[in-house]
């Protein structure tokens, strides 16, 4: 009725093994807002209520206005891939099994810049959308897709998870 | 160790009435925590304090060091938006960062890795007289174009070596210097600002745009009278950036500024004259110190290296604390050969 599992093979015991990391999962108290957002597959940022600025990263007082209600609330997730990078090297051990990496600073149309990892088919210079995805570590990141997603990628897993 | 500005003695201060402080506790501490802005600024705070009596002699320090794991834990607690909004994205720290304002400025700017080595190479050159620079060899174009990369367009010789170092100086009033027989700059003027430009969506410029005007009148100079210039230069493009918002040219002129000067102390633009952070390392805490400390060497004629011909007066400017996506520290000061 089902396949037996497959034995693993032998590791090379002069091979080094490769040890289960994280990300590094701490985050402000405020963040975990965008940890809560990311479970429940939203897009949401802080959104002041008295002057409705938009705001990341999250912060306990508005920017603009200095007021303390800043609620997370459900953004347009749209924006501009305006810079690239690829990672060679990283100091976090986690990233330095998994180079290259690529991030990039997209610029919401909802106001604040963000710096996000990047789906391989993020382009520079073109439109990205956001998502807000937990990582390894179980805390939200910022992840930048194209806009359109097309048929075929559907079938993708897509997350970082 | 953090930046230390240590008020040496106090004057009077009258305290609870016509009290003074006693001569043994003429102890003031003062910590000035902005990173590569921090020479500047402490030179700042140490300046107001002598003009207006508060102390007599200021000694501004700043060391570090480093021990093992020491430069992540620095990073992944850098700032709250540090670790927020960008240590999780991969933790390439600063060189993540400034790879993207560098990628950001070259497709603004059409800034080449050519313009960058240039400056990396004259930073080397001038470094090669100092003893105790950590890079020791000259630096070529083909070694420089071909180096590991480190983030995309960042690679290894655009970046700073964290190392183990201090550096110093003392604001007092030039009488007490000369009856102590130190030798002496003179302050012509000084600027600083903090989170300029919030709304750009990369940073391209630094808050020194908006004081630049305010500097140059203060000090009586115009960018073509001084003789060198000392830059922050975590990043090559962080020196360009600077010589375009310091008035040495136009926005976006960088990258023709660079290639229209040698940059070296013996030719045109002397810059970063102690091979800079580039070349010497960056001794943490001490990183804010280092241009303004050998801008100081070169004025009084005592540089460590080889000397700037003629030198008497030389712009030092100072930049820091970069959030999750940009530096928001921009200070600078200009600074003269006592009469």
């Amino acid at each position: 009725m089902t396949e037996p599992l497959a034995r693993p093979k032998r590791k090379d015991p002069l091979k080094r093994t490769r040890l289960p990391l994280r990300p590094q999962d701490v985050r402000s108290r405020t963040a975990h807002g965008l940890t809560a957002a990311a479970a429940e597959g939203r897009f949401a940022l802080q959104v002041c209520l008295d002057c409705n600025t938009v705001i990341y990263p999250p912060r306990d007082a508005c920017p603009s206005c200095l007021s303390a209600r800043l609620p997370f609330r459900d953004v347009a997730r749209g924006g501009t891939l305006i810079a690239e990078t690829t990672l060679r090297t990283s100091t976090e051990p986690y990233f330095r099994e998994r180079t290259p990496w690529r991030v990039g600073t997209v610029k919401l149309d909802a106001g604040p810049v963000v710096v996000a990892h990047l789906h391989g088919d993020a382009v520079e210079g073109e439109r990205v959308r956001l998502e807000l995805k937990l990582d390894k570590s179980g805390s939200a990141v910022a992840m930048a897709l194209p806009e359109r997603t097309p048929r075929t990628w559907l079938m993708i897993r897509i997350c970082v998870r | 160790m953090d930046l230390q500005c240590r008020v040496l003695r106090w004057g009077r201060i009258p305290q609870w009435g016509s009290r003074s402080i006693s001569a043994s506790r003429r102890d003031g501490l003062i910590n000035i925590p902005f990173g590569g802005a921090s020479g500047i600024v402490a030179m700042r705070r140490a300046a107001r304090a002598v003009q207006a009596g508060d102390a007599n002699i200021v000694a501004c320090v700043a060391g570090d060091t480093n021990h093992v794991d020491s430069f992540r834990k620095m990073l992944s607690t850098f700032s709250r938006f540090a670790q927020d909004a960008v240590y999780p994205y991969g933790s390439g720290g600063a060189n993540a960062s400034f790879a993207l304002i560098t990628k950001n400025y070259m497709n603004s700017y059409g800034a080449k890795r050519e313009d960058f080595a240039k400056i990396c190479i004259a930073q080397r050159d001038d470094a090669l007289s100092i003893p105790h620079a950590m890079m020791k060899k000259r630096l070529t174009l083909d070694e420089y174009m071909s180096a590991r990369p480190i983030a995309d367009p960042i690679h290894l010789f655009d970046c700073v070596m964290p190392c183990a170092g201090a550096e110093a100086f003392i604001v007092c009033r030039e009488d007490i210097a000369k009856s102590l027989n130190l030798p002496s700059v003179r302050i012509l003027s000084t600027i600083e600002r903090h989170n300029a430009f919030p709304n750009d969506p990369l940073q391209v410029r630094g808050g020194w745009e908006l004081d630049i005007g305010e500097l140059w009148s203060m000090s009586g100079l115009k960018p073509k009278d001084v003789d060198f210039v000392e830059t922050y230069d975590d990043y090559p493009v962080i020196s360009m950036m600077q010589f375009e918002d310091l008035g040495f040219c136009a926005k976006g002129e960088g990258p023709e500024f660079v290639r229209s000067h040698t940059l070296t102390n013996d030719g045109t633009f002397p810059h970063n004259t102690s091979g800079g952070q580039l070349s010497v390392g960056q001794a943490g805490r001490g990183r804010g110190l280092l241009g303004l400390v050998e801008a100081m060497r070169q004025l009084t004629s005592q540089p460590l290296g080889s000397q700037v011909p003629n030198a008497s007066a030389c712009l030092v400017s100072g930049f820091g604390m970069i959030n999750y996506d940009r530096g928001l520290s921009s200070c600078a000061a200009v600074l003269a050969r006592a009469a």
